[in-house]
């Protein structure tokens, strides 16, 4: 029963239209509040524009300048959002690009192939009752 | 033989030896006694002079007596004073009554003047004899006697005269004359018979009297012109010519003589060519002088018979002595011949001896050492001979030795011969070697057992940059290697060095110009035959290119991995959302549809995400994280995962693990996929109802893990084959079961690097069981690029 409260906001930054797409429906479809980047820029655009991003849901390659790498390290400095749970949705298996995203504080790393998207959202939504 | 020698020579010595103090001694002797003889005659005759010097004086003292006796009747100054008939009657008759047997030739009384005025000799009255000494000395008022020969009587005359004294004068001389023959002839008698000579002198040395009767009126030496005046003088002996004898000595000692002793002296008269001893003794208060004169052989002539006889007593008891001393010797000498017939015994061999010898003394002991010696020397003769036996033997022995030395020596020389050939290759070989390692397009340096490089071949300079002369004698990499950490060189030398095992690793270089490259270094120690390290051998090749292949690949993997995932992922998520209604309600046959094109495209990411796995572990990019690990957790969780699939297909899955299992270092996200892979085989392969068992054991050593089931199984004919890549078998394959053949292998290649084994049992319809074993030990932490999924 979703009661009249605040719909919590998802930032979501991935490249991929269709990948976007999907994972902002099943997103909606789960109470949340989508916010889209495709690029770190529009990322903090949208960190910047928005009142509360409570969750951000991020993948490594990105268009344009910057990866996912950088717009941590940018939320992790950033007073209003560095407690905000991050959560890395990639494809990529970097050992080393998985521990820097752990070394930063990102909440779970998820190779996006191998997880369901309501096993995420069940993720980011159990992060958020904490 | 040698007993004679010993008696002869000591009797010879003796003999010698007596012969020689023999001769001193009787020679001595001879001296002694003639001179003790000598003397001793010579103290007779002092003696026998003395004693007739005295006869002599006695007699004449009775004369002197006489006179004096005369004298002393006062009636003598009368008739000297006045010589009247009267008076020379009485004294005439006073005189003859005196004159016993006519012993004086006169006796008369001179006057003052030296007439004779009184005198039983008519013959002398009136004569003056004032010239007379005897008067001059009376009329001084001395009593005196004096010798001289009578004017008348052409006579000897010893003339006694005293002074007739009134008052204080002396107014005449008493004299009395005695006639000498019986004096002469007392002397005479004392010779005679005798081989002396007696003779008898006044006080100048002439001679009165002497039993040879030519000396008469001589002197005994010669007189000097002063004397032979005053006698002249004197008329003491008329014109007599007084020749002079031999007796110069005895005159001088009567010249001399201060003595009242007479003088003995010895004398040889060239005369009578013999020794004499002349003795010259004076008369007491007369001028007379007796001397003797004896022959002195005579008087040795005792002395030699004394000396003969004392030689004879030498040698009679020297001869004595001899003989008891060569009694002596025989009998001492007799051991001699005893130990010398010992010694010969010997001599000959027999050394069992005895001494015979026992006379108590040196001479036995002397024996007994020989004895003794004897038998010592038998034994080590015995001893010896012994030795000598054994000491053959082991000669004999020596020399077989040496025979064999002798061709071993020869086969090792043969063998040098072929060694030498062998080393003239190996110096060829050497060189070829040399060459080859030159040659070589790898960098390979020789160092040290501390590093220092000691050769290096020309593909060193190439790869370094670096000139051998500039590394040569440097440690090992010094000039091109970045400097790693000291963890990093801590284990390179503790395996090298310590454990003495080859190093393999990868190293970051660079060139002199700076141009950096990577290297695949190999490091290996040499050993010599007691297991010491002589060399390091190390071999660089420069990986750069193949590094970069490598890189490429791993990019290419990757972002192949990546590329192929993103349409998956979105092929997944819309399936999903449809299936899970957000498009709208599905009807059976499209949910139907979509469900396939789900699971069609869950095989694809499994089969991706596989490709990616073997991909790293080709190209062993796959990170290994070893930490503390439950195995028994990990396998729960993959059976939880598991469920639905069992659940679905009814299947028993029992889970038997000990109790006590450890928890061991390995990396959990691989022993996951071991545990994943293993078990979803057995629940694919399992037909429905059916069994799959997993245990997990331990032993000391190792975790024992087995999975079982009575699934498909796998075909003999290819059981062979079930480990390699995408290999799947043809009953399950047959079977449409999914599956991407990549599982098994993924599985033994973690399970290699984790030192474990792996192996099955399998019959076909019957089922399968997998064995592995992982040591406890664990897994080793390995950098990587990648983590296998």
């Amino acid at each position: 029963m979703i009661t009249k409260e605040i719909k919590p906001t998802v930032l979501v930054v991935e490249d991929e239209r269709s990948l976007l797409e999907a994972i902002e429906i099943k997103l909606s479809k789960n109470g949340f509040n989508v916010l889209k980047a495709r690029t770190a820029a529009e990322a903090y655009a949208l960190l910047k524009s928005s009142n509360t991003v409570d969750a951000v849901w991020l993948d490594h390659y990105l268009l344009g300048t910057g990866d996912g790498l950088d717009i941590v390290a940018k939320l992790k400095n950033d007073k209003k959002y560095k407690t905000t749970p991050i959560f890395i949705v990639s494809n990529t298996a970097g050992t080393d690009k998985i521990t820097s995203y752990i070394n930063l504080g990102v909440s779970k790393y998820y190779i996006k192939s191998n997880n369901r998207l309501d096993t995420i959202i069940q993720d980011i939504q159990g992060s958020l009752k904490k | 033989m040698h007993k004679k020698s010993i008696k002869s020579d000591i009797i010879r010595s003796m003999i010698m030896l007596l012969i020689i103090s023999g001769g001193i001694t009787i020679a001595v002797m001879t001296f002694l006694v003639y001179r003790q003889m000598d003397n001793q005659k010579i103290h007779d005759i002092q003696a026998l002079s003395t004693e007739k010097s005295n006869t002599i004086k006695i007699f004449l003292d009775r004369s002197s007596d006489i006179v004096e006796h005369l004298n002393n009747n006062p009636l003598i100054t009368d008739w000297a004073l006045n010589p009247n008939q009267q008076n020379t009657e009485s004294a005439l008759s006073l005189f003859n009554t005196i004159n016993i047997k006519n012993r004086y030739s006169a006796i008369y009384i001179l006057d003052k003047t030296g007439q004779a005025i009184i005198s039983t000799d008519p013959t002398f009255l009136n004569n003056n004899y004032s010239f007379r000494p005897y008067f001059k000395n009376a009329i001084a008022g001395q009593s005196n006697m004096d010798i001289a020969v009578g004017v008348t009587s052409l006579e000897q005359g010893y003339y006694f005269a005293s002074p007739i004294n009134y008052g204080q004068d002396t107014v005449g001389v008493l004299v009395v004359k005695l006639s000498p023959g019986t004096l002469y002839k007392m002397l005479s008698d004392a010779v005679q018979d005798t081989n002396s000579h007696v003779m008898l002198t006044d006080q100048y040395g002439v001679i009165l009297y002497s039993d040879l009767k030519e000396r008469e009126f001589s002197s005994l030496g010669q007189l000097g012109q002063d004397t032979l005046l005053k006698i002249q003088a004197e008329k003491k002996y008329l014109n007599f010519d007084i020749k002079s004898l031999q007796y110069d000595k005895a005159q001088r000692l009567l010249t001399n003589q201060a003595k009242l002793e007479p003088m003995v002296y010895r004398f040889f008269d060239f005369d009578d060519q013999e020794n004499e001893i002349i003795s010259v003794s004076p008369i007491q208060n007369y001028p007379l002088f007796l001397v003797n004169e004896d022959s002195a052989w005579e008087l040795s002539a005792g002395a030699i018979n004394l000396a003969l006889i004392t030689s004879l007593l030498i040698i009679l008891s020297t001869l004595s002595l001899l003989l008891f001393i060569s009694i002596i010797i025989t009998k001492r000498l007799k051991p001699m011949e005893l130990l010398t017939k010992m010694v010969k015994k010997i001599g000959q061999g027999n050394l069992s001896v005895r001494n015979e010898v026992k006379s108590g003394d040196e001479l036995e002991h002397l024996g007994d050492f020989i004895e003794e010696t004897a038998h010592r020397l038998k034994s080590s003769y015995s001893n010896l001979e012994h030795q000598v036996e054994e000491r053959t033997v082991e000669i004999s022995k020596k020399n077989e030795y040496l025979d064999k030395t002798k061709t071993a020596i020869i086969n090792i020389l043969e063998d040098v011969e072929i060694e030498k050939n062998k080393t003239a290759e190996s110096a060829d070989n050497l060189r070829k070697f040399k060459l080859a390692l030159d040659s070589s397009s790898d960098h390979i340096l020789i160092t040290d057992p501390e590093g220092i490089v000691i050769y290096g071949n020309k593909m060193v300079e190439v790869l370094t940059g670096y000139s051998l002369a500039e590394t040569v004698g440097k440690k090992a990499g010094t000039l091109w290697s970045y400097p790693m950490s000291q963890d990093y060189y801590a284990k390179l030398w503790n395996t090298i060095k310590t454990e003495k095992k080859p190093l393999l690793s990868t190293l970051k270089n660079r060139r002199k110009d700076g141009q950096e490259y990577e290297a695949s270094v190999s490091i290996a120690p040499v050993l010599d035959d007691k297991n010491e390290i002589k060399y390091f051998i190390g071999i660089e090749r420069d990986i750069t290119h193949e590094k970069m292949v490598d890189r490429a690949k791993t990019e290419f993997v990757s972002l192949a991995s990546h590329q192929l995932r993103t349409p998956l992922s979105s092929v997944n998520w819309y399936a999903e959302m449809l299936l899970a209604g957000d498009g709208g309600k599905l009807n059976k046959e499209q949910a139907g549809f979509v469900q396939e094109i789900y699971a069609g495209n869950q095989r694809m990411v499994e089969l991706v995400n596989s490709l990616l796995n073997v991909s790293r572990l080709e190209l062993g990019t796959f990170a290994v994280e070893p930490e503390p690990t439950n195995i028994v957790e990990i396998a729960q969780s993959v059976i939880k995962e598991l469920q639905p699939s069992i659940i679905a297909k009814s299947l028993k899955l029992t889970f038997n693990y000990d109790k006590n299992t450890p928890i061991i270092q390995a990396d959990p996200k691989l022993i996951r996929i071991i545990f994943q892979n293993l078990l979803s085989n057995s629940v694919k392969y399992t037909s429905e109802k059916g069994l799959v068992s997993l245990t997990i054991n331990n032993d000391k050593k190792n975790l024992l893990i087995e999975v079982t089931d009575n699934g498909y199984g796998i075909p003999k004919k290819e059981q062979y084959r079930i480990f390699e890549k995408l290999f799947r078998a043809e009953n399950v394959r047959a079977m449409d079961t999914e599956g991407t053949g990549l599982g098994l292998y993924i599985v033994k290649s973690i399970i290699k690097h984790a030192g474990g084994q792996i192996s099955f049992k399998s019959a076909e319809n019957k089922g399968t069981s997998f064995k592995l074993s992982i040591p406890l030990s664990g897994m080793k932490k390995k950098e990587g690029d990648k983590k296998i999924e």
